[in-house]
């Protein structure tokens, strides 16, 4: 078992963007038989090898193709592109073309017509590469012959450890689950720790020294110069009384404001330019924790300055961290308007193992309880369909003042019908994944 | 003449429309009659190098499935998993390994890895529905190493020189 490991934050440290590409699931198929991989203790090292492997195959692949050598492919070839040996990695959200190739270092490429990017598979023996656009239905196909790699040595290694097979239930029920609903079978004897977590940041009566210069450089100011207010609800308001306020919550969230945009010139960016902004802007004020992965990227395009939030997860021995906070569950969260950063939130915790260690449900044991008809008629919605499930860690209970509890939960992200009105709407479950009790939706 | 074109044509639209399926509507929506009472998905591919092989397909929510693991043992065979105990069923050289139940929650899925020996496994699977439909469905799998197949192709020496350069290679990596 993982012994204590705590995320430290290294408030100087650089952060290697190719990183922040790390899928939300990465799957690796034996051709036949597929596991999901964690990148926990137990799996750091393949998983590190793989992901760095599979990306500079992906990325050497999208190089060599030309624009008129791509090939659209049916989503009806999907069973077979998986089932072929190779490596999956699956986002949690479609991230933008120009986004992928960013964090993959791809400076120029002619649009082809991606958009969004979902999933992308190394079908190593079938020496392709295949890029899902799930907005349009349709497989890019790229070809990897000639294209030396490791893969197979590490496919072949892995194979050799003992992993949990995992589901695609697309395949079983299609109607009723999506794309990326891939699920351990079975999650067998294997335990996963309590967590406690402490606030990165304590909203005392004045700015901690080790972090005073922070602070200072997110107002680009003397740190006396700014005024401290105390909220009733125990929030820290710092103001420079210049358009520019940072917020410290009771639980632990900084939020940065800048109400004073300077660029007035309606200056346009890009996603990729966005994203330059965004990790440069998250690498100067606190930094990333470690295991930081891009998890959303939200355009909104506006007649003025188009608007980018583009958010982040960590993770904890390969499973999120969920913010109980009103931040999409998401842990950091940066908002460009021109080319500057107008609003900034993070929720970060420092973790350490508990010596509590709980069994995990099967996912399908998890299914069986959500979808019967008792959970139906008390939540008085009918579960329509599963876009999504994971495991997860959830803030819990939070003891004395700085002390909070994760424990590992599992996540249904799905579409519901009202009973009562029959409207339709996405909801997120959230399931206790020791007792199968639903904590939260 | 026309008449007997005209009994003819009857008689072959009448035999068509026989062999068409027949669909009744029940509770929840519409279910073709001969619709199975288990849908197996898993890929029914015969040759393995998996030390496990997943099970999984649709039932509705009640029924109860049994999975048995039999093994074959061929007389030149040299790899004995289990002794055969007095309590063990036989089928000429299948050698029953084991045996688990299972009952079809209410998401309608079924999926259990089950452990394979190597050489010829064959899986049984009796699948018995809420309303009483019956139904078996058997599965033979050969799980071999990986190594004995890759050595049945090169043969030894040339799959030790590609081992031995795949190891240098990642070695240095």
């Amino acid at each position: 078992m993982p012994g204590n490991k705590s995320i430290k934050p290294d408030y100087n440290a650089e952060y290697d963007k190719s990183d922040l590409l790390k899928p939300h699931k990465l799957i690796v198929s034996f051709g036949g038989r597929s596991a999901l991989l964690y990148d926990n203790e137990e799996y750091s090292e393949a998983y590190g090898r793989i992901f760095k492997e599979a990306k500079r195959v992906m990325r050497t692949a999208i190089l060599v193709n030309s624009k008129d050598v791509v090939r659209k492919v049916h989503r009806e070839e999907l069973p077979k592109i998986r089932n072929s040996r190779g490596v999956s990695f699956i986002f949690n959200m479609p991230l933008e073309v120009e986004a992928v190739f960013k964090l993959m270092n791809i400076s120029s490429y002619p649009d082809i017509g991606i958009r969004g990017i979902d999933e992308i598979v190394v079908a190593q023996s079938l020496d392709r590469v295949y890029i899902y656009d799930a907005t349009q239905d349709i497989f890019y196909e790229f070809k990897t012959e000639g294209i030396q790699n490791n893969l197979d040595y590490l496919i072949s290694t892995l194979e050799k450890q003992p992993t949990a097979s995992s589901l695609y239930l697309d395949r079983i029920q299609p109607e009723m689950y999506g794309n990326k609903v891939v699920v351990p079978a079975r999650i067998g004897a294997k335990k996963f720790p309590v967590l406690s977590g402490q606030k990165e940041l304590e909203p005392g009566d004045g700015i901690p020294e080790n972090i005073a210069f922070l602070f200072a450089d997110l107002f680009n100011d003397e740190i006396t110069s700014l005024s401290i207010i105390k909220n009733m609800d125990g929030t820290i308001v710092y103001t420079n009384r210049e358009g520019q306020v940072v917020k410290l919550y009771t639980d632990g969230m900084l939020e940065y404001v800048n109400f004073d945009l300077q660029s007035k010139d309606n200056r346009m960016i890009n996603v990729s330019s966005a994203i330059d902004i965004s990790t440069e802007f998250v690498s100067r004020h606190f930094g990333f924790p470690e295991n930081c992965y891009i998890s959303d990227i939200i355009v909104i395009k506006s007649m003025g300055d188009d608007k980018y939030i583009i958010r982040y997860r960590y993770t904890y021995e390969g499973l999120p961290i969920l913010s109980a906070s009103g931040m999409n569950s998401d842990s950091i969260e940066v908002e460009i308007v021109g080319d500057e950063v107008r609003r900034y939130k993070r929720v970060i915790r420092n973790l350490n193992h508990e010596l509590e260690y709980k069994q995990v449900m099967d996912s399908i044991d998890v299914l069986d309880i959500l979808l019967d008809k008792k959970v139906e008629a008390q939540s008085g919605e009918r579960i329509k369909k599963v876009n999504d499930m994971y495991l997860a860690y959830y803030e819990y209970e939070r003891f004395g003042q700085n002390r909070i509890i994760y424990v590992p939960v599992w996540v249904a992200e799905v579409t519901v019908e009202r009973l009562d009105k029959g409207t339709v709407l996405n909801q997120r479950y959230i399931i206790n994944a020791e007792t199968g009790i639903i904590l939260d939706k | 003449m026309i008449k007997k074109l005209l009994i003819s044509s009857i008689i072959v639209i009448a035999v068509f429309a026989a062999g068409s399926a027949v669909y009744a509507q029940s509770g929840t929506g519409y279910v073709k009659e001969t619709a199975p009472v288990f849908k197996l998905l898993s890929d029914k591919e015969s040759k393995t190098f998996d030390r496990e092989y997943m099970i999984s397909g649709s039932a509705s929510e009640g029924t109860v499935v049994t999975i048995e693991l039999y093994w074959f043992k061929g007389e030149k065979s040299i790899i004995v998993n289990k002794k055969q105990s007095k309590s063990s069923e036989s089928e000429g050289d299948w050698i029953f390994q084991n045996s688990k139940e299972y009952t079809v929650g209410s998401s309608g899925i079924f999926a259990e890895p089950v452990a394979l020996n190597l050489g010829k496994n064959k899986i049984v699977l009796l699948i018995s529905s809420a309303d009483g439909k019956t139904e078996q469905i058997i599965l033979e799998l050969v799980r071999s190493l990986e190594k004995d197949a890759k050595e049945e192709v090169n043969g030894a020496s040339l799959n030790k020189f590609v081992e031995d350069l795949s190891n240098e290679v990642n070695s240095t990596k």
